[in-house]
């Protein structure tokens, strides 16, 4: 008896154990979120490499940038029983792993991947459908999917392999000196984006954004606690990702996605965006052929509901027409046992939806890599064609991913023409002095290569002088058109990409104070922002009366999107022109100030005292072009070489 | 088999598993593949549905769903056994280790059918 009792158990426990292992596929963590995270990889570099304006170029897909760091090798339930080793992957294969390891362990993920706009259940955003099944197994951590990915509150600062884990590791790679050490780092930040990815794949799979709780092919579940499956996860087949990758996203959502400066703001209307707009298989309601409450017990949400769906009868299928321009199978409520029964998502409504999802992913993927990418900028500062002597810098933008400085230390390829030279980079500058055989050798530019990365300087050129006109009328009051023109003189110091110049003359009969300080953007191709200060004096003075007459003039000019003021090249010189039409756009400040001192004199002809005149406005005459609209009002142009 | 050594197979099954340390696979899925487990119960649920009984048809069929649907089910052994029939003649369409669809045809009509399990290899009907 006994010896039968242990043989059953036995083999109970093995049959039970078997089904532990069993394979799982579907919107998964070995074959959907691998899928979704390299087709994600394969647009972004398509983006960054064909542009012609991005100063990055990725090789995340270069067997030459393998990078040796911790995966995750042995699966498991739980951390004590998931088992990481190390491997060298390329940057992709890392982003494609965190694809596969954000689900590592299987029960905690399991319950914290899910995140509800709306928190219909008490305000609550994490899961807590079935929560009086699975709890008994698994405490409620109490943490939503997105606090989880981004790690940005104290709960989801657990995890490490978050958001804000990955650019502490690429703030630390940057500024690394070991090159062992910086390889794990990178291999790291690489494998949390991975990461943050199967996040983003989960906000745009409605049973994780509309707490519906999911069962997962998870043996310690005891049988249905956490709900039968959802049939988008199940039926999701991960070759729809290659299908539909190349689709338009939803309009509005990419405006939000476009405007994001924050990884969370995407992650947000990401959620928002699937739980308005698609039902989980167990969160469907509205009135269909009666009314239909969801199956899984909780509160109905909002929207969608059946009754604004566009019902075809011939087909039993309900249908929402997107801003996409797709029309989307929401889901069909054929029943056997009655004409039309409770409705259900089946393989033909979960590929249709995925149609509509997918290409939204793909969208937010790559706005989150910009977002992720520590905002480097490499510039060559000067070039002493003399001495040799060049001198670049490494800084970082601030952004709201990375509000801190990130400082480089390592190897910075410096290019003449077709000559490479190796130039070190300590604490963000650089020095190097290049051979006089080669100082002459076009283009020069400058490139940090870190994991995958390449920033690129903008060609260095030396645009060593500069000159300014305005021509307009300043005000209403003013019959003639007034001109500035300004005019350096001596090579320009650059400060990067800014500079300043101050002119003061002083002569017997006039005064005039002069200056310029320009901003370009970092790759040299737009004006940002332009700043002109001008004092003119006559002097006269008679009779111990001051009669000088004045001008003065202040201008700020600002374009930091490059819309208007781009920079034109023509022979040797650059420059940026602006019609009236597009001043307006641009002028941020316009003060002028015109003041005409004469004589009262008596009639002797004596200066009894002075008449002063004075005319001042803050903007300028838009209604009078000098030239008719045929010729540009504005010109900055820069002159190469002294 | 008692309650008791239910217990302790399950608990023999996680220290098995745990030394396995659930190592799955990364092959190209099988999606047009009946795991073992799930032809096993499409055979046993034709069984059960075709002896035509409405309250053995629910007792198979997942909870969440048997709540919502039990009311457009009619007590009508004829019917229930055709839908048995149909299973036993049925047409895959997917499957994954937790779920697959099926088609079937009943009186020249084609439908959809679901089978799912929760993660415990216990599967059961979903919808029909």
């Amino acid at each position: 008896m006994r010896a039968r009792a242990i043989t059953t158990i036995l083999i109970s426990a093995v049959c039970i154990a078997s089904l532990f292992t069993s394979a799982s596929l579907a919107y998964d963590n070995v074959k959907a979120h691998p899928a979704l995270n390299s087709a994600a990889v394969d647009a972004i570099e398509k983006m960054f490499n064909e542009s012609a304006t991005r100063l990055e170029r990725l090789s995340l897909s270069d067997n030459l940038e393998k990078l040796k760091g911790p995966a995750v090798t042995n699966p498991g339930f739980f951390e004590g029983t998931t088992g990481e080793s190390e491997k060298r992957f390329t940057p992709k294969e890392w982003i494609v792993h965190g694809g596969f390891s954000a689900d590592e362990p299987e029960v905690p993920a399991a319950v914290r991947h899910f995140y509800d706009p709306l928190g219909l259940k008490d305000g609550k955003k994490y899961l807590t459908n079935r929560g009086t099944y699975w709890e008994g197994l698994y405490p409620n951590p109490g943490i939503d999917a997105i606090e989880w990915a981004l790690g940005d509150t104290p709960k989801g600062s657990a995890n490490k392999w978050s958001a804000a884990k990955g650019k502490e590791y690429f703030v630390k790679a940057f500024a690394e000196k070991d090159e062992v050490k910086r390889e794990e780092l990178l291999a790291k930040a690489w494998r949390c984006l991975g990461e943050v990815l199967h996040n983003t794949g989960d906000m745009l799979c409605p049973p994780h954004v509309r707490n519906d709780s999911h069962a997962a092919p998870l043996g310690l579940s005891g049988g249905w606690l956490l709900g039968s499956p959802d049939p988008y996860e199940e039926l999701f087949n991960p070759s729809w990702v290659k299908e539909f990758a190349g689709g338009a996203p939803d309009p509005n959502l990419a405006g939000i996605i476009r405007n994001s400066t924050t990884i969370r703001q995407i992650n947000e209307a990401l959620a928002n965006f699937t739980n308005a707009n698609f039902f989980s298989h167990q969160t469907i309601s509205g009135m269909g052929v009666y009314e239909i409450k969801p199956a899984n017990g909780e509160s109905a949400y909002p929207s969608p509901k059946l009754e604004n769906l566009e019902y075809v009868d011939e087909e039993f299928t309900y249908y929402k027409a997107f801003p996409s321009g797709r029309r989307i199978k929401m889901c069909k409520d054929r029943g056997y046992f009655r004409f039309r029964g409770y409705p259900y998502i089946d393989l033909d409504c979960a590929r249709s939806q995925a149609s509509e999802l997918v290409p939204n992913f793909i969208y937010a993927a790559k706005k989150i890599f910009e977002l992720f990418l520590p905002p480097i900028e490499v510039q060559i500062t000067s070039f002493d064609p003399e001495t040799g002597e060049l001198e670049g810098k490494v800084s970082s933008r601030k952004t709201d991913e990375y509000p801190d400085e990130i400082v480089y230390n390592g190897k910075i390829d410096v290019w003449f023409g077709n000559k490479l030279f190796k130039a070190d980079c300590e604490d963000g500058e650089f020095t190097i002095i290049i051979p006089q055989a080669d100082r002459n050798k076009k283009p020069i530019h400058a490139v940090l290569s870190i994991g995958g990365i390449s920033y690129t300087s903008s060609d260095y050129e030396a645009l060593d002088r500069v000159t300014l006109q305005l021509v307009c009328y300043p005000t209403q009051e003013l019959s003639m058109p007034q001109g500035i023109s300004f005019i350096s003189e001596g090579v320009i110091k650059w400060q990067g990409n800014s500079f300043t110049i101050e002119k003061e003359t002083d002569r017997e009969y006039s005064y005039e104070y002069q200056r310029l300080e320009v901003t370009l953007s970092a790759d040299r191709k737009y004006a940002k922002s332009i700043d002109y200060s001008d004092v003119f004096v006559l002097k006269w003075e008679e009779a111990g009366y001051n009669l000088n007459s004045e001008r003065h003039l202040d201008l700020h000019l600002d374009d930091q999107d490059g819309k208007v003021m781009k920079l034109k090249t023509s022979g040797s010189t650059k420059y940026v022109e602006i019609y009236l039409k597009d001043l307006r756009g641009v002028i941020t400040e316009f003060n002028f100030i015109d003041i005409t001192r004469n004589p009262i004199r008596n009639d002797h002809g004596t200066i009894i005292g002075v008449d002063e005149q004075r005319i001042e406005s803050r903007e300028i005459d838009y209604s009078r072009d000098p030239y008719g609209g045929q010729s540009p009002v504005f010109r900055l142009t820069f002159y190469y070489g002294s | 088999m008692g309650n008791k050594h239910w217990l302790v197979s399950i608990a023999v099954a996680v220290l098995v598993f745990l030394a396995c340390g659930g190592e799955k696979s990364t092959e190209p899925d099988g999606s047009q593949t009946e795991p073992p487990e799930l032809k096993a119960f499409t055979s046993y649920a034709t069984e059960v549905l075709l002896g035509g009984d409405k309250d053995s048809m629910l007792a198979i069929t997942d909870e969440e769903y048997a709540s919502v649907i039990h009311q457009d089910v009619p007590d009508d052994s004829v019917a229930i056994a055709k839908l048995g029939r149909a299973i036993a003649s049925r047409k895959l369409l997917y499957a994954t280790s937790l779920y697959a669809e099926y088609e079937v045809t009943i009186d020249g009509v084609k439908y959809t059918v679901a089978f799912a399990q929760g993660g415990d290899g216990e599967w059961k009907l979903l919808r029909y």
